[in-house]
């Protein structure tokens, strides 16, 4: 166990304060990723890191401190994507939207992303998760089959049905099927 | 090396995405040079991804992640807070401490979380000597009648620690926190702040 993890693990105080100093930034950015909402990923970050004070005890060093939260992360976003309502919204609304602003110089970062957030919306939950998990979090697939428990194969095909989803989602619902 | 059939989506996804075995992708590009029907495909997934890959995590308040470790004491250990008599020094922290308290409770606090004085100086007089202005301030009330309320309350209270759960990088913080807000707002005050 690293020492982080070693006096994580025994309850140091000062230890807690370093692990969120160290990690909170990279969870908010995975909560974000998946949620889509920013009061929500600090809502969702806030709840990671009490479960890390309260489970704290219960680490074993098996994996390293980071992994260990990162699957809280995981596992918190994924049951909060589940139970959330699932919202469809029309590919052709987010197309033609897309049409308009897709190209825009940095005053349309906020246009963008919430066209970004309209289609990773429209994601299901699993294709959600193995889409912001591969393209943003650059895991490989052994990692996220891992912290998915499922295997590698199903999460590629997850991917793959993200992948084709939103190129739908932009391109207007044109298909190619060879 | 033949090029009559096409590779499937999933391998060209896999080509963009870069897994794809070396002979493979060599042999998919190569395709691609006299398919323009896979091609086009390639190049709306490309579209596609480069467009999320733009996408930026939004910019939040710095004091979200300076605080949360004392955020979340805060909440998981309110019951356990001792009673420790406060040196003249940690005025400022403690007035810190109730500060990011209130401000980033989860919920309204409850006043009778709130029962902080110092040891030296009740609170009751710190607030008066601040004035209302920054009164307001330090105990986030929106309002004179819950500032009121607030006043009415510690007067008469004896000190609690709610530094307990503190590291000394959060104090650290917390004071260089609250005496920017001093600083800006109680020029000529009388307080003396000893941290
Ligand atoms: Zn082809």
């Amino acid at each position: 166990m690293d020492e982080l993890g070693r006096r994580l693990a025994e309850g140091d105080e000062e230890a807690f304060t370093e692990v969120v100093e160290r990690f909170s930034r990279q969870v908010f950015a995975l909560c974000y990723r998946v949620l889509r909402d920013t009061e929500e990923a600090k809502d969702m970050v806030q709840e990671v890191f009490t479960r890390v004070y309260l489970k704290r005890e219960s680490f074993k060093g098996r994996a390293s401190v980071y992994t260990w939260i990162y699957r809280i992360a995981l596992n918190l976003c994924f049951t909060h994507l589940k139970r959330r309502k699932a919202e469809t919204i029309p590919i052709e609304d987010v197309a033609y939207r897309l049409a308009v602003d897709a190209d825009g110089p940095d005053s349309r970062l906020e246009e963008l992303r919430g066209i970004v957030g309209r289609m990773i919306e429209a994601l299901p939950p699993r294709q959600r998760m193995v889409f912001v998990l591969r393209f943003y979090e650059k895991m490989s697939f052994k990692e996220i089959a891992e912290v998915m428990k499922t295997s590698v194969g199903s999460a590629k095909a997850s991917y793959h049905f993200a992948i084709k989803h939103l190129r739908q989602l932009v391109s207007g619902g044109e298909n190619l099927e060879a | 090396m033949k090029h009559d059939y096409h590779p499937d989506s999933d391998e060209l996804i896999d080509l963009v995405d870069g897994v794809l075995e070396e002979e493979r992708r060599r042999w998919i590009l190569e395709h691609l040079k006299v398919c323009s029907q896979c091609s086009a495909y390639v190049r709306s997934l490309e579209a596609t991804l480069d467009m999320l890959a733009r996408d930026e995590v939004p910019q939040i308040e710095p004091a979200f992640f300076t605080y949360l470790a004392t955020r979340i004491r805060a909440q998981v250990q309110k019951p356990t807070w001792r009673r420790v008599l406060l040196a003249p020094g940690l005025a400022a922290a403690a007035i810190a401490a109730l500060l990011v308290f209130v401000l980033y409770a989860p919920s309204p606090p409850e006043l009778d979380q709130l029962d902080l004085i110092m040891a030296d100086m009740t609170t009751q007089e710190l607030i008066e000597s601040m004035g209302d202005d920054l009164g307001y301030e330090v105990l986030a009330s929106d309002t004179s009648e819950e500032l009121f309320s607030m006043e009415e309350y510690f007067q008469g209270e004896t000190a609690y620690d709610l530094l307990e759960g503190l590291s000394p990088l959060e104090r650290q913080h917390l004071v260089e926190e609250i005496e920017k807000i001093l600083q800006s707002e109680t020029s000529g005050s009388n307080i003396h702040w000893g941290c």
